[in-house]
């Protein structure tokens, strides 16, 4: 992907979306993958994994990515405030159901995903369990270290992460089984939705595409690759088909960060 | 309420909220009755709504209230931040289930009451609507109302449909506090109060105010929270009043305090 780095993106008008660069984070494949399948067209500016970007705070007031910046509105950086920007600038092929009672269904669903508390947040947490030293932070750790500290991690949120990142799993897969017994591919009716879109980015945490479509570091490979067995036995085929259909239909590979 | 300032705020520890005073703005009444409903203590900090936000915007980068400040951590300005952080600081009385089906209903439903499309932004786009409609005619104080709550721009075009959208969830709401009744729960999910029931009750006084008994607000505010939308008007089901008396009675306390 090429990147503008901030001070060519800023004063550029139109949609920026700041992306961490080299890396396919969950949070920002989502944000990409959200604006594709609306066919909004972005900037894309770079983020750089665990340093200070002091010229993307001073622009946007956040060091972390995603962060989506539209005209002079003001910056987004959570999913929701995304999804709805890029809904509001594209309204044909809502991610978003009409029907209030598939869409109280669809943005639950996808607060699981990407919420706070939530499947992603809670596999940062185990990533964090697994990687953060017991005792105080030192100045010679690595970025990732420092960076996974910053996510409020404790131990015992660490302890009950898998867990929760299991419970997630079951739910999202029952969906599916019932869904396909009703003959849809998808999470919610019969087409696609934003809740789609976010579960098949964020399945990477659990067991990213192969390389030849998803050329990442085998130490990122790695920490996303889940050790615990109550994890792994969670993730059902079910939950791995729906994420190659979404991609293969609707995000497209191989992927580009 | 006892406010602090903002420059007050800055050196105290614990958590404290940014609120809008002497209104019971929903988002800000909604911060403060899912801290009551779990007993989190929290210092109260006045935002100075038409005043100079610069110290609050320099502390928290944010100028709207509510906005939630623990400790050193990043401020927390969005309802789903500020539950979760509620959550985290006592988990019980839990106002989200842990349980994922109930968890994603009570988010889903969360969201519909208060996020970006949703009720709280729907119905403030009728507000705005009407006191556009007044064009010069509108008063000194409807004006200052229309630039206090007019945060992300007016648009002729979504207010326009915005009272239809209001009414529909409003329908949706109803429709499922029906169908709890039928099974026996008072409750929008389960059979206990969550983060929904909370968020509920405090947004539906932009339909029907409290009475001022338990409600102190200015008039000026008190005629504008008061839908006078016919279509929306037709939506309110008597068992959503219901059940925020309910919420009000068992759980948050009354009278207001803002």
């Amino acid at each position: 992907m090429d990147y503008l780095n901030v001070a060519e993106a800023r004063g550029r008008p139109g949609l920026k979306l700041v992306l961490t660069a080299g890396v396919p984070g969950p949070w920002g494949e989502s944000a990409k993958a959200v604006l594709k399948a609306k066919g909004l067209d972005y900037l894309p500016v770079r983020q750089v994994l665990g340093e200070d970007n002091q010229e993307l705070v001073e622009w946007t007031g956040h060091r972390n990515a995603p962060v989506v910046v539209h005209d002079g509105e003001l910056p987004r950086t959570g999913w929701l405030e995304i999804l709805m920007l890029a809904e509001r600038l594209k309204p044909e092929h809502p991610l978003v159901p009409e029907d209030l009672a598939a869409r109280v269904d669809m943005l639950g669903a996808c607060h699981l995903i990407c919420g706070e508390r939530g499947l992603g947040w809670n596999r940062r947490l185990m990533m964090a369990r697994d990687l953060v030293p017991s005792g105080p932070p030192s100045e010679a750790e690595p970025a990732i270290v420092r960076l996974l500290r910053s996510y409020g991690y404790t131990p015992a949120e660490g302890a009950a992460a898998a867990g929760r990142v299991a419970g997630v799993l079951g739910h999202l897969a029952d969906r599916l089984h019932a869904q396909e017994k009703r003959g849809s591919s998808y999470f919610i009716g019969d087409d696609l939705t934003a809740l789609d879109l976010y579960w098949a980015c964020f399945s990477a945490l659990l067991d990213p595409l192969p390389a030849e479509v998803n050329p990442m570091s085998d130490a990122v490979r790695n920490l996303y690759r889940p050790q615990d067995a109550v994890v792994r036995d969670a993730v059902d085929p079910i939950l791995i088909r729906h994420r190659d259909m979404v991609y293969q239909r609707h995000i497209g590979l191989p992927l580009d960060y | 309420m006892d406010y602090v300032s903002v420059e007050q705020a800055r050196a105290m520890p614990g958590l404290r909220l940014i609120l809008h005073g002497g209104v019971p703005a929903p988002w800000s009444e909604a911060a403060k009755s899912v801290l009551k409903v779990k007993g989190v203590e929290f210092t109260p900090v006045l935002c100075d709504a038409l005043g100079d936000k610069a110290a609050q915007k320099a502390w928290t980068g944010h100028e709207n209230a509510p906005v939630a400040i623990y400790e050193d951590e990043p401020p927390r300005a969005g309802w789903a931040e500020i539950l979760m952080l509620a959550e985290r600081l006592k988990p019980e009385p839990a106002l989200v289930p842990g349980d994922p089906a109930a968890r994603a209903d009570v988010m889903g439903l969360s969201t519909l009451i208060c996020g970006e499309q949703g009720f709280g932004w729907t119905r403030r786009l009728v507000m705005l609507r009407d006191i556009a409609a007044k064009g010069d005619a509108a008063s000194g104080g409807e004006k200052a109302i229309f630039k206090l709550i007019d945060k992300y721009g007016y648009s002729g075009t979504e207010s326009d449909t915005a009272a239809a959208r209001t009414a529909a969830i409003v329908g949706h709401l109803a429709a499922r506090l029906h169908a709890q009744k039928a099974r026996g729960s008072d409750y929008l999910v389960g059979d206990g109060v969550t983060a929904a029931d909370v968020y509920w009750a405090c947004f539906v006084g932009l339909l029907d105010p409290l009475p001022e008994a338990v409600n102190p607000m200015p008039g000026l505010f008190r005629m504008f929270y008061t839908n006078t939308d016919p279509v929306i008007g037709a939506a309110l089901d008597p068992i959503l009043l219901a059940h925020r008396d309910m919420v009000y009675e068992r759980h948050i306390g009354l009278p207001l305090d803002f």
